[in-house]
């Protein structure tokens, strides 16, 4: 029935049994009669027999994966494309995938969760160094092996098999579940991808479920890219909150915002089984812009915006969830209401001192003035009295009789205290009664009794009742001409406040206005660079609107800059397929370096940030100068300005059928940068593998 | 009175020819086209496009040589849609009966025109567009992984068509045991032309370039210029397009 079993493949491999099917591939268990091993095969199904195209990039992609060499990783040692078959000859392993694990103990432990990732972690470093990225990372690729360790398998291969398919179901698709949202998009993938992916195994191994599960494999991409996951902790609560951490910073949507490397996942995982206890404080900050929060012991705090590009549907995620307006970190008072009373005390003992100083003069008695006339009192004042005066109107006496007197006669007093007379004025001038609190009308009639006359304006007032009196202009007491006409203030009611225009002050003095106007204020940076930095460029509520007391205003002030983010995509070199050292200078400085590998990952994508100026990036494989780019921070462009080509002095010459593949590529030759585009084609003769044919 | 043509093509990368199609006309001048576009192994998807359009078209014979001019819309809509299941449950069962078609499976776009009205049934990434003489417009909403990405507002269009997933289909006859069909109907007046394509056609052109084809050239020879255009494009799929024109 099987047409493979019991065959012999070029001359070697004795095919014992079909051991499992996947969508791309029959597994079978073979004989290596040279090695004399048992080993793994996996022949390639029919129909991918004919596809000139798939077949050309499996190939390059399977020289690149037979390379690796790591504990955890599945073992690569020959494939074979022939006319008739295709083959990939792997070490066999004799135990149960990792799905198959998990089906059957119902869910594992934290510590065996962390021991499983730790060990699929340190398989992808390996290759992710080597430039390869693995792409369907799931529970079905991962084996786990009777000594209780993990090999990781199928790396990059599963890839060709989505090319080749068409429906969704879940078979055909490989699993949604585990895909990474700019693998669903359709974007450029690289090592963060497979973090994505190593964060949803810890989710469903910590937690026994997957974090997205809808009826059909689209709606699970649609959530991979949309929806955040339930925290862990809400379904294993006895999950600790450092691994919690960990998974959801793996599981981020942004890349940029995951781990950036299986190293420095390891490093938290490290981190964390020394210290379960441990926490992370990850803080995830969404939109193009990069926000600061800044400690809030500063004056202000700076709000993220709330800015989303067109590409990303994602909802804000983590701890931190910007809002507008309300949130402001004020000192804490306490200290500052201690340093007020000390300044209180300080200042009345000063008083305190500097009257008794006065006081130690001798006292007298004080004499009678009710009924004398303020300038006769005034004219004869031998204890050097100070006087003042509260004038009032009375009819039924002369013009500036002294009608009371405080302190009372006969009190002791110092010489030259204040004493408090009350004065009849003359009957040409009014004194302005006081009004507070009448209506409208009755302050109006007050007014008109003492010969007065009123205007209104209105005024907010925290105390006085809405179209009463609060105050008057000239205030209560003042000795008026009759006839003149009162200002009275009555109130709208409580505290409407005008916003002040603080457009075009510094953020600091925009700051003190507002505070001292009796509000609060919270500031946000806008990427701006046709205003100064750190200048006001608008309110929230605007100038001249109406608030109240103790209202937030926000103050929008500019960066003085617009950082932009270019991310420049560099075209590796097709036919090579080992990895290749890339190291790249912006102006001649050296950024940065990375390992790539063109059959896993025929790009390379750079990001850089700036805000103005243009720089030149020069990307170098293998020490020899391959292209340069002009990137300019000024737009956020950047242009393609010069390309060499990549001499490949890895080439690998078709060997003996003996040999196979994983042979060490033979030492680079020492190659001259070429500085200008070189001349001759630098592209590999198609290598033909070892062991091709039947 | 309508005509109706059809053609298909191997394109210009493909080893096998895995759409199938058909078309014709009623005695009693009902137009009627069925386009499939098989997937599944190195000749899976050629069996299951033949079969679907088989079967379909056989019980598009059975009903009109019974009920020529009573076609009401009703009855209309109740034949494609029983027809493509009947299609779809073939497939599935032939599938699961040999070893070397299991997996495999078919788009389908049909349309039976008759009495101004254009009737359209279909499920997978294959296509109807209606054109008048204002305009062309797309007349049925593919059912693709990139499709329910854009309409769930995570990639615009432009995107859908650099997708490298973007031939992933969540419908198809033969897959499972049932299928959800779509069928709709629109009015199809003077001088209108109705075109059935495969996404190989699809995939090289625009709606606005369709209209500029459809207001040159008709018929057959229309087939052929939008065809050749696809093939100008890179032609990397199987080619195939079925003409209505009133």
């Amino acid at each position: 029935m099987d047409k493979y079993t019991g065959k012999r493949l070029d001359g070697r491999y004795e095919i014992h049994e079909l051991v499992g099917a996947g969508g791309m591939a029959l597994v079978y268990r073979a004989y290596d009669t040279l090695n004399q091993r048992i080993v793994a095969i996996k022949i390639l199904k029919d129909e991918y027999l004919h596809n000139a195209e798939f077949i050309r990039r499996f190939k390059n992609e399977s020289k690149a994966i037979s390379l690796l060499s790591h504990p955890n990783i599945v073992k690569v040692y020959d494939v074979s494309f022939g006319d008739q078959i295709q083959y990939i000859v792997e070490e066999f392993i004799d135990g149960v995938t990792l799905k198959q694990y998990l089906d059957q103990q119902s869910g594992v432990d934290w510590h065996k969760a962390l021991y499983f990732t730790t060990e699929i972690l340190r398989a992808l470093q390996h290759a992710h160094e080597r430039g390869i990225v693995h792409r369907d990372i799931k529970p079905q690729n991962i084996m786990v092996l009777p000594n209780g360790h993990i090999k990781v398998t199928d790396f990059g291969i599963a890839r060709f098999a989505r090319s080749e398919t068409r429906t969704m179901t879940d078979k055909a698709i490989g699993s949604v579940h585990y895909i990474a949202p700019e693998q669903a998009r359709g974007d450029p993938t690289d090592e963060k991808a497979d973090i994505y992916s190593v964060g949803v195994m810890l989710y469903e191994m910590t937690t026994g479920q997957l974090p997205f599960e809808a009826e059909n494999a689209v709606s699970v991409a649609i959530m991979q890219l949309q929806t955040d996951p339930c925290p862990p902790r809400q379904i294993n609560p006895d999950l600790p909150m450092g691994l919690q951490e960990i998974t959801l910073k793996a599981m981020q949507k942004d890349p940029l915002q995951r781990y950036q490397s299986a190293a420095e996942m390891l490093r938290d995982l490290e981190a964390f089984r020394e210290d379960p206890s441990i926490r992370f404080h990850y803080q995830y900050y969404s939109g193009e812009h990069s926000t600061k929060y800044v400690d809030s012991d500063t004056t202000s705090d700076l709000e993220p915006q709330n800015d989303y590009s067109d590409d990303y549907v994602y909802t804000e995620n983590g701890e931190a969830k910007p809002q507008s307006g309300n949130k402001v970190k004020t000192r804490s008072k306490a200290p500052l209401i201690a340093t007020a009373i000390a300044v209180a005390f300080l200042a009345v003992a000063l008083i305190l001192a500097l009257t008794g100083v006065l006081n130690s003069q001798k006292k007298v008695v004080l004499e009678n003035f009710v009924g004398k006339t303020l300038a006769a009192v005034e004219a004869d004042n031998p204890n050097n009295f100070q006087f003042s005066i509260n004038y009032v109107t009375d009819g039924t006496k002369n013009a500036g009789v002294i009608t009371t007197q405080s302190p009372s006669a006969g009190t002791k007093v110092a010489v030259g205290s204040k004493i408090m007379l009350t004065v009849v004025k003359s009957d040409d001038s009014a004194i302005v009664p006081e009004v507070k609190n009448q209506t409208k009308s009755a302050a109006e009639q007050t007014l008109r009794e003492s010969g007065l006359l009123s205007s209104f304006q209105e005024q907010s007032s925290d105390t006085v009742e809405t179209g009463n009196a609060i105050s008057t202009n000239p205030p209560a007491g003042t000795s008026v001409e009759k006839g003149k006409t009162i200002v009275v203030y009555i109130s709208t009611g409580p505290g409407a406040l005008n916003v002040p225009n603080v457009t075009g002050q510094t953020l600091s003095q925009a700051t003190a206005v507002l505070k001292n106007a009796g509000f609060k204020v919270t500031t946000v940076a806008q990427d701006d660079t046709s205003n100064p930095a750190n200048s006001v460029i608008s309110t929230s509520p605007a100038a001249g609107t109406s608030a109240k007391k103790g209202d937030t205003i926000t103050i929008f002030y500019s960066s003085g800059k617009n950082e932009k983010q270019i991310s420049v995509v560099v075209p590796l070199p097709a036919n090579t397929s080992h990895s290749i050292s890339l190291v790249y200078y912006l102006d001649g400085q050296r950024e940065g370096d990375t390992t790539v590998n063109p059959a896993s990952n025929n790009t390379w994508t750079g990001q850089f940030k700036g805000s103005s100026g243009v720089k030149e990036l020069l990307v170098q494989l293998d020490g020899q100068n391959y292209v340069k780019y002009k990137l300019d921070f000024n737009t956020g462009n950047w242009v393609r300005t010069w390309m060499g080509s990549y001499k490949d002095s890895q080439v690998s010459s078709a060997q003996s059928s003996s040999n196979p593949v994983s042979s060490q590529p033979k030492p680079p030759a020492t190659s001259s940068a070429p500085e200008t585009s070189s001349s001759s084609s630098s592209s590999i003769p198609s290598s033909s593998m070892p062991n091709e044919g039947q | 009175m309508f005509k109706v043509c059809h053609k298909t093509d191997i394109g210009l990368v493909r080893e096998t020819n895995q759409d199938t199609c058909e078309s014709g006309l009623t005695s009693s001048g009902i137009a009627w086209a069925v386009v499939c576009d098989g997937m599944g192994g190195a000749n899976g998807g050629n069996v299951a496009s033949s079969i679907a359009v088989e079967t379909i078209v056989r019980q598009y014979h059975t009903f009109f040589q019974s009920d020529q001019s009573h076609a009401d819309d009703s009855a209309v809509r109740n034949l494609m849609v029983s027809a493509i299941h009947q299609a779809s449950t073939a497939i599935f069962e032939r599938s699961h009966a040999e070893k070397s078609l299991s997996g495999m499976g078919t788009t389908v776009v049909s349309a039976i025109v008759s009495n101004s009205v254009a009737h359209i049934a279909h499920a997978g990434d294959s296509r109807a567009y209606l054109i008048t003489p204002d305009s062309a417009k797309q007349v049925t909403t593919d059912h693709s992984m990139v499709q329910e990405l854009v309409d769930s507002g995570n990639l615009t269009e432009q995107e859908a068509k650099v997708h490298p997933q973007k031939n992933i289909i969540t419908r198809a006859l033969g897959i499972e045991p049932s299928v959800m069909v779509d069928y709709n109907e629109f009015p199809f007046e003077g001088r209108s032309v109705l075109v059935l394509c495969t996404d190989g056609l699809s995939n090289y052109i625009e709606t606005n370039e369709l209209y500029t084809f459809s207001q040159k050239y008709g018929g057959q020879e229309l087939a052929e210029q939008l065809i050749g255009k696809a093939k100008d494009g890179g032609g990397s799929d199987n080619i195939t397009v079925a003409i209505v024109e009133d």
